[in-house]
């Protein structure tokens, strides 16, 4: 799953720190979720799509390969 | 800065106390090579604990999320991969000790310690490498 994460973020002027502590999370989280090496559960991938007002699924993108 | 300065601070302190106490009780009861080592494992896993709590305490005053579902599946995932290796390891224990004379204490000892330092180690591992995606 391939995420637009640190696009949106840069978009929205938010640090890592920033929306970690909007999502409430750590900051190490938002960096895992960025590189692709942590696939979120399905409530924090709402309240991040929550967070740059857009929907799961243009946020987190389906990618077969996993 | 300052507050990394305090922890360290302390952090030599624990050690040095530590290390003062050993010295100590090894002056009046002659410790065994084994039990040196459980002992200062042990102090290192305490140690361990000690800066895993000042960081938390650390973060939490200033409203920092300390635990999330990242980190409860790194713990989970370390302990489980701890116990699979501790498998390992008490067969190791047992085929490297059976002979060796090492009273029952000592080898408990040895191998709960070392079911601690796999821990530490999976979840070191897992907190820098992340665990795997699971589809």
């Amino acid at each position: 799953m391939r995420t637009r994460i640190k696009e949106l973020r840069a978009k929205h002027e938010l640090t890592q720190e920033n929306l970690a502590q909007k999502v409430k999370v750590r900051r190490e989280t938002i960096v895992f979720l960025e590189k692709g090496k942590y696939n979120p559960s399905l409530q924090l991938a709402y309240e991040i799509s929550r967070v740059f007002n857009l929907p799961i699924e243009k946020v987190f993108i389906f990618d077969s390969k996993g | 800065m300052k507050n990394y300065k305090i922890i360290l601070g302390l952090l030599i302190f624990l050690t040095l106390s530590f290390a003062a106490g050993v010295l100590v009780y090894s002056k009046e009861a002659t410790l065994q090579t084994p039990e040196f080592i459980i002992y200062g494992v042990v102090g290192l896993i305490a140690l361990f604990s000690i800066i895993t709590v000042i960081n938390h305490l650390r973060k939490a005053s200033k409203g920092i999320t300390t635990e999330d579902e990242l980190s409860r599946k790194i713990k989970m995932k370390a302990a489980a991969n701890a116990f699979m290796a501790s498998f390992y390891l008490w067969t190791m224990i047992l085929l490297f000790t059976i002979d060796s004379g090492l009273s029952v204490e000592v080898l408990l000892g040895l191998g709960l310690v070392g079911m601690g330092i796999l821990y530490i180690g999976f979840w070191f591992y897992h907190n820098y490498q992340g665990v795997p995606n699971e589809n």
